[in-house]
């Protein structure tokens, strides 16, 4: 008989978690397997995390021209519109004006955007000319963020 | 006349550790970046965590709160059995829940290592078929049981780079000590071994 009722006990609680799951949840399975309002926050959370929400403005009247260094430092306000703190490790942009190439870089170690708020950056690079006045051209560019340990580099389009 | 008292000690330390073992904390865990995800998982808790949200599973909480219930039954009745382990019912007390740690065990590597073989192998081929249309790049490098590595995956023009963190935890030992300590109670407890008595006819 004890060993029945053992053999018995154990059935039951296997059998028991699974019923009690379904039961509180009106026997629906999907709802039984995991709790959609997380996957959803989830889903709002990393929908964010798109470029077009951050805002790149260059400050062109602040640019500074090194004619000795022939060195070119350009201020950019960056605006961020998404829902949580992310960093710039790196910004890279090749870009040309009348027949020249070069990259500029973020001069900044990094550069942490905050919602909702303006953050200054600049990018350095070296041009023979001074190119304020001029019409530049971006021919390709990089940008690294990180959030959380999750490193994104991205090259925007032309 | 003074009975001698016959006890299993190996079964009491192992009913004390059945009754500890579900609150000592998480086995395993595994971590991607600086907490955009983790995974901890025990035969009594499951924590899965995507970029600071909690992802829950009612059948998963009650299957795994019926375990821990299940481990203290188990540690009461190894208990009660070692300490008459000499009387015919002690032996199948004991026998309820003593090799529940080590199938515990045995499961949990065999689940992460299956489960490592997946992500490692299977899952790129998936999201290659769901984005078959994208340029991609899909290098997932998920360290087999315990280690840290580094996993990349680029779809068009973005790349996505992060390290992956994967370990057992200090209570993993505990759950080994308490599973070789089962095998130790069953072995010692054949030494008392009796029979049930048989039941009598009311005639």
């Amino acid at each position: 008989m004890l060993g029945i009722g053992l053999r018995l006990l154990s059935v039951l609680l296997v059998i028991c978690p699974i019923l009690i799951a379904f039961q509180v949840n009106n026997w629906d399975l999907k709802r039984t397997l995991f709790e959609e309002s997380g996957v959803k926050e989830i889903e709002d959370k990393l929908s964010g995390l798109n470029f077009e929400n951050v805002t790149w403005t260059v400050v062109e009247n602040e640019v500074e021209y090194n004619e000795a260094k022939h060195e070119v430092r350009i201020p950019i306000d960056v605006y961020s519109d998404l829902g949580f703190r992310i960093k710039i490790l790196e910004v890279e942009f090749d870009i040309s004006f009348d027949g020249q190439h070069t990259t500029l870089r973020m001069q900044e170690n990094e550069v942490e955007l905050v919602p909702k708020e303006k953050v200054r950056m600049h990018i350095v690079g070296t041009f023979y000319e001074d190119p304020r006045g001029k019409e530049i051209r971006v021919d390709t560019g990089r940008i690294v963020i990180e959030k959380l340990g999750v490193i994104i580099e991205v090259r925007p389009e032309e | 006349m003074k009975r001698r008292l016959n006890v299993n000690w190996f079964g009491i330390s192992f009913g004390v550790l059945m009754l500890i073992l579900p609150f000592a904390g998480y086995w395993w865990r595994a971590e991607v970046g600086n907490g955009a995800a983790s995974l901890s998982i025990s035969p009594f808790n499951f924590d899965v965590n995507v970029v600071g949200v909690q992802i829950q599973s009612t059948l998963v909480y009650y299957i795994l709160l019926f375990t821990r219930i299940s481990f203290l039954i188990a540690g009461i009745f190894a208990i009660l059995g070692s300490l008459f382990a000499d009387r015919w019912w002690a032996g199948k007390l004991i026998k309820f829940g003593v090799m529940k740690p080590f199938w515990s065990v045995i499961t949990l590597i065999v689940v992460l290592v299956a489960g490592t073989f997946f992500v490692n192998m299977a899952l790129p081929g998936i999201v290659f078929g769901i984005v078959k249309e994208l340029p991609s790049q899909i290098s997932l490098r998920v360290p087999f049981l315990s280690g840290t590595s580094e996993s990349v995956i680029t779809v068009e023009d973005t790349t996505v780079r992060t390290t992956m963190s994967v370990g057992f935890q200090t209570p993993f030992v505990l759950a080994i000590v308490t599973a070789a300590l089962g095998i130790l109670t069953r072995i010692y407890q054949r030494r008392f071994a009796k029979e049930e008595p048989p039941r009598h006819k009311k005639g």
